[in-house]
């Protein structure tokens, strides 16, 4: 296996940066979602 | 009976640290080029100096070097530790000469903790320093992330067998492709490409924000550069809190979150292989631990009401606590604030998070979510051998990248690197104690240097004491190199002197 350029090799690797970000998101949406119900219990 | 280097080791060494500071010679010509560029004279002579001293240094190194062998798996762990002091020394000189370093020390100081990653700084009047220093500083991150070593091996150094062993000396031993000269350019594409993504979405967000389109670029760069090495320099003193843009901060969340990424893991991603994100031990590790880091310090806050509202709160927690758990040390709040707003809990649960760390094989410190997942199973397997009949063979798995058999000998070393950044963390903490400084503010500071983090609580300042300065840097470099590359060194030195 080799490091590959072309359309479609650039399609993937778009792909694999949009799911790194994605990840990102659903960790950002948990920890909104504690910040929630920690203010709601505590204040 | 310890043997004595032989003079064809001092050889094969001196010419392999000879080529990477040669290496950083030539990195030296992008500030260079960057301060011509900007008519900035004074700090382009820097460069010109900075560089003739490691071309000198790098070349004659080389020459006096001679010598056809190839590199033992000792010669690869030193080579990678010397080289990085080598390296520290000839590029503090742009600092030192720019007349923003309170002494050479100081700029040794930043460029360790550039080269690390790390983040904590001594500069003074940051917000003032020509464009070429700041090209360096981050420039210089950038190449560490990356590692000076998988510089060397993409540039100077044909792939010969050797070549893996200077790879695995600096704590990377990943081999994303079967030759590592191969793996060393897949990191290469991986970074080149969230480099370019990275800068144009940060640069478009400043030109949004206000800042003229050259600032707006340039800062875009250094930024991308701070978050993807996990490194943690930013071109202004307030750090990333200085935009005071809450897209902004979402972009530096990503790429720096990606940044602490395994390049294996990213390989995989980009190889269309995305059931590794769900399966990665790494990856399973970091959301857990991220997860109780992020909730205790928000609960932490919360309890305290430092914030106004969820949505302020979940801004500055998420922010701080996944910046420290990265090791990148980019920050939104002001470093004294760490003590004065934010109290103990938020304060540990960031300090916890710091210690273990990012991914192994990426640019980030820590103690590595790989080695915190392995000790987890390890014990969940004596947990389960416990409770399992005697004759019951209990046999333990983990995934990373392919599936993996829990042998003790992987334990084992998990253990012993695990132990080893303990050991750092509560040196320094105690060292501070000794100097004076609170426990939880030495602890915190203490963790953040030698899990190459760059959050600092205000301890870090050129007025600190010079033992400490000398500490940091020490733990910074141990921390990095993941302590096996420095105790061979150590060990290298011990056999000239005592060895027969």
């Amino acid at each position: 296996m080799k490091v590959q350029a072309g359309p479609r090799k650039a399609c993937q690797y778009a792909i694999a940066i949009l799911v790194e970000a994605a990840y990102v998101l659903v960790m950002a949406g948990l920890a909104l979602l504690v910040a929630v119900i920690a203010e709601a219990i505590l204040r | 009976m310890i043997i004595r280097p032989r003079k064809d080791d001092h050889l094969i060494v001196g010419k392999y640290i000879g080529k990477i500071v040669t290496g950083i010679g030539l990195l030296m010509v992008v500030p260079l080029v960057t301060s011509l560029a900007f008519a900035e004279w004074d700090t382009a002579l820097d460069f010109v100096i900075g560089i003739g001293a490691c071309m000198g240094f790098g070349f004659g190194l080389q020459t006096i070097c001679r010598t056809k062998k190839d590199l033992r798996w000792g010669h690869g762990l030193v080579v990678a530790s010397g080289s990085w002091i080598a390296a520290t020394v000839l590029g503090a000189l742009p600092h030192w000469l720019s007349g923003h370093e309170g002494s050479y020390l100081d700029a040794m100081f930043d460029i360790m903790s550039g080269y690390t990653t790390t983040g904590l700084y001594l500069i003074q009047d940051l917000d003032h320093i020509s464009y070429g220093l700041n090209m360096w500083r981050h420039l210089l991150t950038y190449a560490g992330g990356q590692g000076i070593v998988v510089i060397a091996l993409t540039f100077l150094v044909k792939g010969t067998a050797g070549a893996y062993k200077l790879y695995v000396g600096e704590g990377k031993d990943e081999r994303l492709l079967p030759n590592v000269v191969g793996t060393a350019r897949a990191i290469w594409l991986v970074s080149l490409t969230w480099l370019g993504i990275g800068t144009a979405a940060l640069a478009v967000t400043g030109l949004a924000l206000g800042q003229e389109p050259v600032r707006a670029l340039l800062h875009g760069l250094w930024v991308f550069m701070g978050a993807w090495s996990t490194g943690g320099f930013a071109p202004q003193s307030y750090n990333t809190m200085w935009f005071h843009s809450p897209v902004y901060e979402a972009l530096c969340i990503i790429i720096f979150v990606a940044g602490s990424f395994n390049f294996a893991l990213h390989w995989a991603l980009w190889q269309g292989d995305r059931k590794e994100l769900r399966r990665n031990i790494e990856i399973a590790s970091f959301t857990a631990t991220a997860f109780i880091a992020v909730s205790v310090a928000t609960f932490g806050l919360s309890h305290l009401g430092v914030y106004p509202d969820a949505v302020n709160l979940f801004r500055k927690a998420f922010y701080q606590v996944m910046s420290g758990h990265t090791t990148t040390g980019f920050s939104t709040i002001y470093s004294r604030a760490f003590v004065t707003q934010w109290g103990p809990i938020a304060m540990l649960a960031t300090t916890v998070a710091m210690a273990i760390g990012a991914s192994a094989c990426s640019t980030g410190g820590g103690i590595k979510g790989i080695r915190i997942g392995v000790l987890t199973k390890a014990y969940l397997q004596d947990v389960r051998r416990m409770i399992s009949p005697d004759s019951a063979v209990v046999v333990g798995r983990y995934h990373h990248i392919r599936d993996m058999m829990l042998e003790d000998r992987v334990v084992r070393t998990a253990l012993m690197i695990t132990m080893a950044y303990v050991t750092a963390y509560a040196v320094l903490t105690v060292l501070g104690v000794l100097l004076g400084y609170d426990f939880t503010q030495a602890a915190f500071e203490g963790v953040s240097a030698a899990s190459n983090t760059g959050l600092s609580c205000g301890i870090t300042s050129p007025a600190m004491p010079t033992v400490l300065k000398w500490a940091y840097m020490v733990a910074m470099w141990m921390g990095r190199l993941e302590f096996m590359s420095v105790l061979a060194l150590f060990g290298h030195l011990y056999a000239i002197v005592r060895g027969k």
